[in-house]
């Protein structure tokens, strides 16, 4: 349990102080780079990917927003801390379940990161509250200019940087946001919303990224390819569409409140407040659809035991392994489950 | 859509082919893509999933490289299966048909945006970053540039390291 302490300390994506923070969790810029003299990861055997691992961390300590960071070599933890550093969006579900000579660095508030050996040899990564793509934009390319002083990138003439999926070769960039929009699901009219992005060239899935349903009506909307257009491009055209989302968005949940079937919404708010308040036992995926009703509430004015910040917090805090980490072992689920309900009525106690 | 040749199996390799100025349009099931020497791996691989959640639009490469990647040993089939290549040079022999595969996944296949060599922060004195072998004019152009505004600011110990860099094969950086 050497990563406890991270328990005590709050993520930068977690507070809800960035631009249109009531509708947009999180943004995060991902860039993928390959060291040009070794194999891509799955093909490398352990002593190149040790190299590779090494040559990441030396590199890392000589750049500013890492060099102070923590470094992790993932092999030395437990699989429970490693799927808690999954859960913090550190690391990728991948790398928790394979962790062999893979490792990760992290920075201040956990704001930039780097993976080492997960699909490509370097995942670096910026994520902060909000709708907050450009800011983050200028501090992921400062942290690649640096890393690229020290390390060789695979790059190609036409191709751009070069990647083991072809799906993100180019600028090897996801910029992606996490964003919460319960209204336009309740009214049906998220389809049609979805439908609208995947024109702008926008991927949308769910929470947890890839193969894994949406969850409490979050949803994780990103670029859906790398090639072509050049990163401030596509991280304006994402930027501008998320922005017409949220106002949507909230325009959808007040046309709800102010409508002749606001008595059903206000039912439902509070309906899930009090599961939230007295429920002696809730699974992760319950939490997260009462805690968004809960989030719908808040925007609207509506008074509930706690604010947009604890909300935010109990979305990290009540994911299981989190919720282990801080019992200090390894639980059953339905000890977890019991205890995440007794976290929850202590946040939301009146 | 159902395939063109049996008609029975469900179409999936859709193929477009230029026959003088006309354009024939063809849907296969994968058996009959096989047997024609039209097959693009196996229909499960992650990548053919891929392919057919991008609008059916698979024209097939016609030529499957038989060679493996000089540099790590891929074969064309194994990118196939995993949808992952296995190092920059499988880039360089699979050539041809990622060309055209680059182009359907992004709907283009030139790169625009940061490359090594042109980022603004290295005109600031600082160290060059890498450049690429085979990178093209626009690299050298830079380069050139670069060496003139050392020349101008008597900077020349920077001068003459670009201009290696300029000249020849580039050495091993950063391990």
């Amino acid at each position: 349990m050497q990563l406890q302490n991270m328990l005590r300390f709050r993520m930068a994506w977690s507070s809800p102080s960035g631009p249109h923070a009531s509708v947009v969790l999180s943004s995060r810029i991902r860039l993928a780079r390959n060291l040009a003299e070794f194999p891509f990861p799955w093909r490398a055997g352990p002593r190149a990917r040790t190299a590779v691992l090494q040559a990441a961390f030396a590199a890392s300590r000589k750049t500013r927003a890492l060099g102070a960071g923590a470094y992790l070599r993932l092999e030395a933890f437990e699989p429970l801390e490693r799927v808690f550093l999954a859960e913090r969006r550190i690391i990728s579900a991948q790398m928790a379940a394979e962790p062999g000579q893979s490792g990760a660095v992290i920075g201040g508030r956990e704001l930039l990161s780097l993976m080492v050996n997960e699909e490509d040899h370097l995942r670096l990564q910026a994520l902060d509250s909000g709708l907050s793509l450009i800011s983050l934009w200028g501090k992921a390319l400062e942290l690649e200019g640096e890393l690229s002083r020290e390390l060789r990138f695979a790059h190609h003439a036409h191709w751009g940087y070069l990647t083991a999926c072809p799906t993100n070769t180019g600028t090897a960039m996801r910029a992606s946001v996490l964003a919460h929009l319960p209204a336009l699901g309740l009214s049906g009219r998220i389809n049609d919303t979805l439908r609208r992005l995947s024109g702008f060239g926008l991927a949308v899935r769910g929470l947890y990224g890839e193969g894994t349903r949406v969850l409490g009506d979050f949803y994780q909307i990103s670029n859906a390819s790398a090639l072509g257009r050049s990163e401030t491009a596509i991280i304006e055209t994402i930027a501008r569409a998320i922005e017409a989302l949220a106002k949507r968005e909230l325009e959808t949940q007040r046309s709800m409140a102010g409508g002749p079937d606001a008595w059903r919404l206000e039912d439902r708010v509070y309906r899930s407040i009090g599961i939230l308040a007295h429920a002696r036992t809730i699974s992760y995926e319950e939490t997260l659809q009462h805690c968004s009703h809960a989030r719908m509430a808040l925007n609207l004015g509506w008074k509930i035991p706690v604010n947009l910040d604890a909300l935010n917090e109990l979305l990290v805090l009540a994911q299981p392994a989190h919720l282990q980490m801080a019992a200090g072992k390894e639980l059953a689920p339905q000890e977890r489950d019991a205890m995440r309900a007794a976290l929850l009525r202590h946040r939301f106690k009146a | 859509m159902i395939c063109g040749q049996c008609g029975k199996n469900e179409a999936a390799v859709f193929l477009k082919q230029l026959a003088g100025n006309k354009v024939t349009q063809a849907a296969l099931c994968s058996a009959c893509a096989e047997d024609q020497g039209l097959g693009l791996g196996h229909p499960g691989s992650p990548l053919m999933s891929l392919l057919s959640g991008m609008g059916g639009l698979l024209a097939p490469a016609r030529t499957v490289p038989s060679r493996n990647c000089r540099s790590c040993g891929l074969r064309f089939s194994q990118f196939m299966d995993s949808g992952r290549l296995g190092c920059r040079e499988c880039y360089e022999t699979f050539q041809k048909p990622l060309s055209s595969l680059l182009k359907r996944i992004h709907g283009a296949d030139r790169h625009v945006g940061l490359r090594p060599a042109a980022r603004p922060s290295a005109d600031s004195g600082s160290k060059t970053p890498a450049e690429e072998p085979g990178t093209g004019e626009a690299t050298r152009r830079l380069l050139r540039q670069k060496i003139q505004a050392a020349v101008a600011r008597e900077d020349f110990e920077e001068a003459a390291r670009l201009r290696d860099l300029l000249r020849g094969p580039h050495d091993k950086k950063g391990m």
